[in-house]
């Protein structure tokens, strides 16, 4: 078991990017037998949490979100594998993928890492990506599909995504987010939820499932 | 490295001395060098991902530029007309309009694609973010020494206009991606495997086109 100093910094080492902290004191509970699943949730999840408000709040760069990412991740690494072995629910099933003929990923691998540090399973469908395979995607269970576009030209996809989506009759949820895309363009295409940056994404996940306002 | 101007030029840089140059830039970004003032285990951390980037870079990385000359016609109005392809307005160029000048046309890549390097970081996030900001890096430190090189050639002033195809803050001096197809079709068998996709977008993701005008010497 963790004391409650200890569990105290594990959320302190998440928010410095101190990943040896982190495995230590992750791989401490694990055989102590703590309950990983709340320790996630209550610990691990709000320090990621607290990552993306101090980087929306200008307190913080890109490289500090990652360092606390990467930290974040050295300790999933160890409870994801025991979560999955039991019957614990990750908060939902994601997948995410720049539009077609947009081959950034800059922007989609911080979305990435900021979802599955606030316990969403997500599935990266890379780059490049045809509307056909997010129909996939929804055909797999995920319950949002998120969208990534870094250009001006590569925007107008995501109506094309929505359209698909629609059209092929899937009840799949919509969150777009990228340089170029804003609050007024998600309405317009009929996007469920818009996220403005990283941890602004994870909001708008959330929002779009009814878990935030 | 020499340049002759008038006859297509092609050279390659050793990925180590690039690197030198674009870690240092990369320090002076704001976003990166106040964490890095501040220290502490996040300062360690970034240090660490650079030089999980640098590698990947260095390992990955065969930094090319190629240089062909353009057959162009200029009208009167300072309009250009290249190889028959196509016509460029002075807004195009985005100069004022030019009194004539041989034009030729550079590409630049570093040779390797994203899912390349994110299969060689084994798939960590965060170094393939730092890896894509370098790379952006090493690129400009690529295209500075290429010009460099191809002004101390020139008889004339060089004037670079670089070319967008796409852009993440407005649609200014933007080229549309058919026109760079057909740029890009100037190099022939000299191109290092450069493609634009449909929507503009360069292939590998760590490439540029553009175009140098050199004008007449003052006589």
């Amino acid at each position: 078991m963790l004391t409650e100093e200890e569990k105290d910094t594990l959320f302190d080492a998440i928010c410095d990017g101190d990943r040896e902290t982190v495995v230590e004191l992750v791989d401490k509970a694990r055989s102590g037998g703590h309950d990983l699943g709340a320790l996630l949730k209550d610990t691990m999840i709000p320090a990621m949490a607290a990552v993306g408000d101090q980087f929306s709040a200008g307190e913080i760069f890109v490289p500090e979100m990652l360092v606390a990412a990467r930290a974040m991740q050295g300790g999933i690494d160890i409870i994801e594998p025991i979560l999955a072995a039991s019957d614990h629910e990750p908060l939902a099933r994601v997948c995410i993928g720049s539009v077609k003929g947009d081959l950034h990923d800059i922007g989609k691998n911080l979305v990435v890492m900021m979802l599955k540090g606030a316990g969403f399973e997500v599935e990266d469908l890379g780059v490049d990506v045809p509307n056909e395979a997010f129909a996939a995607a929804a055909d797999r269970g995920h319950q949002v599909i998120c969208l990534s576009a870094l250009l001006t030209t590569t925007k107008p996809q995501m109506l094309s995504v929505v359209n698909y989506l629609k059209e092929a009759g899937k009840t799949v949820k919509v969150v777009i987010g990228g340089a170029v895309v804003t609050q007024d363009y998600a309405d317009k295409i009929g996007a469920d939820a818009f996220g403005e940056d990283a941890p602004g994404a994870v909001k708008a996940v959330k929002r779009a499932l009814g878990m935030a306002n | 490295m020499t340049c002759d101007p008038g006859r297509m030029t092609e050279f390659e840089v050793a990925p180590a001395r690039l690197l030198q140059t674009a870690l240092g830039r990369i320090r002076r970004q704001t976003q990166y060098r106040r964490p890095l003032e501040r220290g502490g285990r996040a300062a360690a951390g970034i240090e660490a991902l650079l030089a999980q980037a640098a590698d990947c870079v260095a390992a990955l990385a065969r930094p090319r530029a190629v240089f062909v000359p353009v057959r162009a016609d200029w009208t009167t109005a300072g309009d250009l007309r290249l190889s028959d392809l196509f016509t460029l307005t002075a807004g195009d160029i985005g100069l004022p309009p030019a009194r004539g000048g041989s034009v030729t046309a550079y590409l630049l890549t570093l040779g390797f694609s994203q899912a390349d390097a994110f299969a060689r970081l084994n798939g960590d996030y965060a170094a393939q973010h730092v890896q894509t900001d370098l790379s952006s890096e090493v690129l400009f430190a690529l295209g500075r020494e290429a010009f460099g090189v191809q002004q101390a050639q020139a008889r004339g002033r060089l004037r670079r206009v670089s070319i967008r195809t796409s852009d993440i803050c407005g649609a200014s001096r933007l080229w549309d991606a058919g026109r760079v197809q057909a740029l890009i079709g100037q190099f022939g068998a000299a191109n290092p495997g450069v493609s634009v996709t449909s929507a503009g977008c360069f292939q590998p993701l760590h490439s540029l086109i553009g175009l140098t005008i050199e004008a007449p010497p003052e006589g």
